[in-house]
Parts: structure tokens; sequence; C-alpha cells
């Protein structure tokens, strides 16, 4: 008998790659029908992830949305599990009470995995909005909160904190809430579905990484690009 | 005339998805068998190590610091100090690991330091681990993710040496990184492996396959090892009449019949199912003293 046929091996469970999508889904992104084109982006998501063998099997999602007020419109699932829901838009901006939910959201998911001996890559919160935050004023109590749970956030690794700011989006402030190595990217008119297709990539490519491997994101700046440098 | 009473088998194999990028095996082992100084015996000294993914170079330095750790703990082991000591026996075991690192980091950092080599020192970045016997007493460190598991007289299998907590599945603390000391699991001196029969020696590439995660603790899985510490031990005895003293090996799977069962197994459908990884298995059989 080889060597092979002799050992058992043990079969554990896939590492896990989270991300919540923060999703502003304030009556502003009715206009130009930029609801519509946000849900499709989250159903392109998913069928892209679904395509790749590993990320079908490692990605997890969450939705947070934004807008009459802050709501966890799908909790965390796998991919196979995640059911695109049909966001509304209607209401105001409380980005800041969502970052704090989608924050908390992560802490749960992480809970879980270490209960269960799951391994899992750094968690992934994915903004995107198209207005100013109506819940909090720069140096109030909830923006000096909010700003370090993501910055603190950052630096001590609990997760990476991407913003995308679409249409008249207040990019001063979205700037000002990011970590200053990732600055808040422009999304180009009309260009929500390669957004979310530049997203499933970036997440199959981490969902494959191995220790120690750098994960080279695609920029979304080129030509092809779904991004523009904001002009603050 | 019979040979060491131990034995060491090892290889390191290219995963799936470096042969697909055509990228090189970046995991080195390397293993010595040798007379302790003043006549004390056989001792073996161990080393495995993965180089990084994102280091374009790491299998250069995977090489460069299995080999500069290796001499590193040899030379304690074979120098005669005074009064029918040897080097190793007036030096704690940490002392020796650590030497052994800090051997290996120096070497990497030596190499990168040569212009003519054209690579700066974290391009050589790689995990480290080591084990080391003699005198049916052993001591090991890692700085990395992979781990080591013993068999013990008593029957038990359990984990030596753990990977190195790290929160998140891709990321790992080199031993080219400035942190390597505090990054770094040891069993030696109080917390040393006793009446250790066996021992493996792996790269995180196997580490799926040969561990299960209990309570959020990585512990040996037993239907790998024990059938496998049965195989090589039945082999050991088979092969101890033909086994030269100063046995050597990398990992090649060539050299004997041994290291190319563990080349089959690492590259079997078995293991390849749960990583698509580089994989490096060493596995040791001290025997009776």
């Amino acid at each position: 008998m080889t060597l092979e046929e002799i050992v058992e091996i043990s079969y554990p469970q896939q590492p896990h790659c989270p991300t919540v999508l923060l999703l502003d889904i304030s009556g502003s992104m009715i206009v130009g029908d930029k609801i519509g084109q946000l849900n499709d982006g989250i159903k392109a998501f998913k069928e892209e992830i679904e395509k790749d063998e590993l990320a079908r099997k490692r990605v997890d999602l969450a939705v947070v949305t934004f807008g009459q007020k802050v709501d966890v419109a799908h909790d965390f699932s796998s991919i196979e599990d995640f059911e695109p829901p049909t966001l509304e838009a209607d209401g105001l901006t409380p980005l800041g009470g969502a970052i704090k939910k989608a924050s908390e959201l992560i802490e749960k998911r992480k809970d879980e995995y270490k209960k269960e001996g799951i391994d899992y890559y750094r968690p992934w919160i994915f903004l995107i909005t198209d207005g100013e935050p109506t819940d909090m004023n720069e140096g109030d109590e909830l923006w000096n909160e909010v700003v370090s749970l993501i910055h603190d956030g950052e630096k001590s690794g609990k997760f990476l904190f991407f913003a995308v700011g679409v249409d008249e989006a207040d990019m001063d402030t979205l700037a000002k809430i990011s970590p200053q190595h990732r600055m808040p990217i422009k999304l180009k008119e009309n260009h929500f579905n390669e957004m979310f297709l530049w997203l499933s990539r970036s997440q199959t490519k981490v969902s494959a990484s191995k220790p120690g491997e750098t994960v080279v994101l695609e920029d979304p700046f080129g030509l092809m690009g779904w991004g523009e440098i904001p002009s603050i | 005339m019979k040979g060491s009473p131990i034995s060491v088998y090892c290889a390191s194999v290219r995963g799936q998805s470096h042969i697909r990028s055509g990228k090189p095996c970046q995991d080195r082992c390397y293993f010595e068998i040798f007379g302790c100084g003043n006549g004390k015996g056989d001792a073996a000294v161990i080393a495995v190590a993965d180089g990084l993914g994102s280091a374009s170079h790491s299998e250069i330095g995977a090489d460069i610091a299995v080999h500069a750790a290796a001499a590193e703990i040899k030379r304690y082991l074979t120098t005669d100090f005074e009064d029918g000591l040897t080097l190793a026996e007036i030096t704690s075991d940490e002392t020796i690991l650590l030497d052994a690192f800090a051997a290996a980091a120096e070497a990497i950092e030596k190499y990168a330091e040569d212009a003519a080599n054209g690579v700066v020192k974290k391009d050589l970045a790689c995990t480290l681990a080591l084990l080391f016997y003699f005198g049916g007493k052993a001591a090991a460190a890692q700085v990395g993710d992979g781990a080591i598991v013993g068999a013990f007289s008593d029957g038990r299998i359990e984990i030596v040496v753990k990977p190195v907590d790290s929160e998140y599945i891709n990321e790992v603390t080199p031993i080219t990184s400035p942190d390597w000391k505090s990054r770094m699991n040891m069993a030696a001196g109080m917390t040393a492996p006793t009446g250790l029969v066996n021992a493996a020696v792996f790269t995180d590439g196997c580490i799926g396959a040969v561990t299960v995660k209990k309570d959020g603790n990585t512990e040996a899985f037993e239907g790998f090892f024990r059938p496998l510490f049965d195989y090589f031990n039945s082999k050991s005895v088979d092969d101890s009449e033909n086994r030269e003293n100063g046995e050597k090996g990398e990992g090649d799977g060539s050299e004997n019949d041994g290291n190319s069962d563990i080349a089959g197994l690492l590259s079997s459908e078995k293991m390849c199912s749960v990583s698509d990884d580089d994989k490096t298995l060493v596995v040791a059989c001290f025997g009776e003293e």
C-alpha cells in the first residue's frame, strides 16, 4: 500500500472571506435610477463570485443599508445562500450609525468563526454613498466615534475600509472618514456594474491568497476602470 | 557495522498553484544526522523553511535559512568544550535555537547586502522551523505557520510547536522581519518534548490535511500521524543495516525510497484536495539510544 492509502487526512473547513456591503439607499438614489443600478450590481457580484470555484466556497457577504434607518438588509451568509435584496430608495443618510452597525456585524462574525474553528481573511467594509452623512457633523460625538472606529480598525487590522462616492457624494467628508492610505474613489457615471465586477475579482483574489502573499488589486482608475480620482 | 539509530525522511514538492503559474517550489528542507562531540552518540538537526509567496526570491531565502540554521546547531553539538562536555551541554536549548534563527536571519541579510545578488532582504522572506535531537533530548521552535508534531514513548501524538498565531489566514511574520523573536513558538528548556520517539516537521501547505481545530486550538490529526509514524518506524528498522553515518538530505524526493514515498504522498490527490500550496514534510525516527 502507498502512503497515500495508509494515512487519513483531516478535511478542514474552507477559510472564509467576509465582506460587508454598506449601501446608501437615501431618497436621492432614485435620481438617475442609481438604486436600480445598485440592485443589479449586487446580483452581478453574486453571479461572478459563484463562477469561481474557490471564491464560491470562501466569500461571505452581508448587506447593511442606510436610508430611512440603518438596516441589516442581509446578514452574513455564504454566496450560495445569499439572496440579493431588492433595495428601495427612501429617507436620509445616517452613515455614522451604519458604519457602527457594519463593524458590529464583523466582530460578531469573527466570534462565530473562532467558535467554529474556521480560519478567515481580513474582512472588508465596502461603502457606497451618493450623499453626506445626516446623523453626524464633523467634530460631534458620533463623528469622532466613527472616525476613530475606522482609523483604529484599519490600524489594528480589524478590517479594510473602502469608500466609493457616487454622483453628488460629499467626497471631502468621505476623505476625512477614510483611512489616510486609502482615499475614497469617485464612481464614474453609470459604472456600478464595472465596480461590482472589480469587487468580485478582488474578493476572488483575496480568497485564494496564501500566507505571506501580497494581493495586488486591479487599479480602479485605469482607462477601463470604474473610478475617478476625486477632485476635493 | 550498524548505522545510526536515527533516521530521517523528507520531501518538498511544488504546489499546484505554483505549477500553474510556473513558479518554483518555495519550500526548502534540510536535515543532517551526525556524531556529537566527545563521542556522545548521534544527533540530528531538521530545518524547514517556507518562502513567502509575496517575496520574489523566497526560495533562495528558504535555502539559505535551512542551511545556516542547521550549521549553527551542528556547531553547538559537535564542538568539544572541556571535561568531556560539548558546547551544547553548557548552553541552554533556548539559546541554541535563538542563535540558529539569528544565524539564518543574518545569512539572508548578508546575501541581500551583496549587490551582485541583486535582491533586497524582503525578496528573500521565509518562515523557519527547527528541531534538534541529541542524547535522547529534543528542542524545537519556529517562526511562521508550519508546525511540528511528535509521537512520544507513552503513545501520545501531540503538537510540539504550533503555528504562530495570526488572526488572518493569509498573514504571516517571516524571519526577515525585525519582529521575528517576538513571533516565535518554542518547545525548549522546561517545555522541551521529552520521550520523543518520532517527529514530523511540515509547512503550512500540509497543515489543513494533518491538523484539526478544537476550541480554537490546533491539534495533530492522529488518523494521519499514527499510520505515518508506524510506516516509517518499520522502514527505519529495515533500513538500519544499510544506513550510513553522516546522512544528509534536502527533500528532493530522490535519495531513497522513504523520501520518494513522502514526495508521492505530498503530490497525491488526497493532500492536494486540501491545499494547492507547496508542501514539505520531514519525518524523523529517533530509535533507541
